[in-house]
């Protein structure tokens, strides 16, 4: 018997448990699911303006047909040393806020204006400049000086920023404050999301975003090891629709709970792969980040230690597609 | 409970056993024999030979899982069988191409005939399966047991054709690096 035949009769000795896993395919749309998809997205376009809405929206799952097992609420610890050292970390009144992204006015958007702020290009979400004055709340406090705050600013900003502290609209100001520049032309978003609780995505991406409704575009960008962002493209069309129904999928995911005080994220934290990101701007104008592992996990940037795991016939046909996006 | 109940007969020596697996496992054991061998004939002449198989080897054998007990057979009888008829033709049939990406794994050329070093491949290849994705695992399987094609493996799991060569090129390297590290060549 050559090698390669005994090769192959080895293969035959595989465990039964293995192969009885191989038999289960990926399970279809059931007509009666297609039915009620139909009429969800008829009821849909009597809401929503739009015929490219309509198309988009029909497409979307309303049960992806997966089950998860039921898992305890995590309540998510203060921030680690290692976020406490990040740029742009700060306390006031004792909440401990990290930043979430920067928001540029269309007038700022310029590979100068970038250059000039230190940020990539590509990361840029405009803003319109009607809208931005729309997006912030009030003041709530101004910091002009930062030094003499030096009990309540931690961090590198220390110093280096001031302007006028916002509160974000509709959005509880424990959980999102917004700095705008004294240029006027950027504000940076911060979240405070110590001692929120959560058992499912739809807990934070509901609840917080309601990410599903107010999706109105995502782009995806690659992260290297090195913390570094390469390229950034939108999805468009059969792609956007795949994301939506990963989106929608999250939220029935449970979040994972802490192994030995510990996460899995903070094992993975210096993976020495590729990441993807997939960033969705909703309506409102905020940016929800949610950041793929190759391993198969997904978390939303800015907010460590709140992270699912994906099926892997869920994970699977979305890295595929990532993986083709990035690759044009 | 079926299982037990067929398991039962065989150790009774009760002859409707065969007739019993038939009906019950004849369509499965025909699609695993099915990628193995494409004449009619010998498929039939195959799934006789594996109740028979079977009847011999049970008792004293007691399979946990009968079905796969069953299939893991077929196979084997299917590959003899393939190599014995099939010899002067092989070249043309879609085993050999199955075959021919597997080769990719060993030294060309060589002839192993240990028995011994047959049981450690198994030990290994059972091992290595452990250590794969479950989706990596599963496209393995079926193209490699089960010697589905590409488009059958991409349809099962709603793949793209390319993503699954993309992952079996994987998995082939994978095995291959295995086996070295493994020292077994």
């Amino acid at each position: 018997m050559t090698n390669r035949d005994m090769l192959f009769r080895a293969v035959g000795t595989a465990d039964d448990e293995l192969l009885e896993r191989s038999e289960l395919q990926v399970s279809t749309w059931s007509k009666k699911r297609w039915i009620h998809s139909v009429v969800a997205a008829v009821l849909m376009a009597t809401v929503l303006a739009g015929a490219w809405r309509l198309y988009l929206f029909s497409a979307l799952e309303d049960d992806p047909g997966y089950t998860f097992p039921d898992s305890k609420p995590m309540t998510v610890p203060e921030p680690d040393e290692w976020a406490m050292m990040m740029p742009a970390f700060f306390m006031i009144d004792g909440r401990k806020y990290v930043v979430q992204d920067a928001y540029y006015s269309e007038s700022a958007l310029s590979e100068e204006r970038a250059a000039q702020l230190k940020v990539q290009f590509h990361e840029i979400y405009p803003v319109s400049d009607d809208f931005f004055g729309e997006y912030l709340g009030e003041v709530t406090d101004v910091y002009a000086d930062w030094p003499k705050k030096k009990d309540q600013l931690v961090g590198h900003m220390e110093g280096t920023v001031s302007g006028a502290l916002y509160t974000v609209k509709g959005v509880d100001p424990k959980l999102f404050v917004a700095l705008k520049s004294e240029d006027l032309d950027y504000f940076i978003v911060y979240v405070s999301v110590a001692g929120l609780t959560f058992r499912t995505g739809a807990d934070l991406l509901e609840n917080y975003f309601h990410l599903t409704e107010n999706c109105r575009q995502i782009r995806c960008s690659v992260f290297t090891p090195g913390h570094e962002r390469l390229y950034s493209v939108e999805l468009s069309g059969d792609r956007f629709v795949h994301a939506m129904n990963f989106i929608r999928m999250l939220n029935e995911l449970k979040i994972r709970q802490y192994v030995n005080g510990t996460t899995e994220y903070e094992e993975m934290r210096y993976e020495k792969r590729n990441r993807y990101i997939l960033s969705c701007q909703l309506k409102n104008g905020l940016v929800v980040e949610l950041v793929i592992y190759p391993e198969g996990y997904v978390y939303w940037y800015h907010c460590h230690g709140v992270y699912m795991e994906l099926p892997e016939e869920v994970f699977t046909p979305l890295w595929s597609m990532l993986d083709e996006v990035m690759a044009e | 409970m079926e299982e037990k109940y067929l398991l039962d007969l065989f150790f009774q020596r009760d002859e409707r056993a065969i007739q019993t697996v038939r009906e019950s496992y004849g369509a499965y054991c025909r699609t695993v024999v099915n990628g193995i061998l494409n004449n009619e004939e010998d498929i039939e002449e195959c799934l006789n030979d594996t109740w028979l198989r079977a009847w011999n080897a049970i008792p004293p054998q007691r399979p946990t899982n009968l079905r796969m007990y069953l299939a893991k057979i077929a196979r084997n009888l299917a590959l003899d069988r393939y190599k014995a008829s099939c010899a002067e033709k092989r070249r043309q049939g879609t085993l050999e191409i199955t075959m021919e990406e597997l080769a990719f794994c060993v030294p060309a050329g060589e002839t192993t005939e240990s028995q011994v070093q047959a049981h450690e491949l198994e030990r290994l290849i059972g091992t290595f399966l452990r250590t794969l994705r479950p989706m990596e695992c599963n496209v393995f399987l079926r193209r490699y047991f089960y010697a589905e094609s590409v488009a059958e493996i991409a349809g099962r799991y709603r793949l793209s054709e390319s993503y699954v060569r993309l992952l079996l090129s994987r998995t082939r390297n994978k095995l291959k690096k295995y086996l070295v590290k493994e020292a077994y060549w």
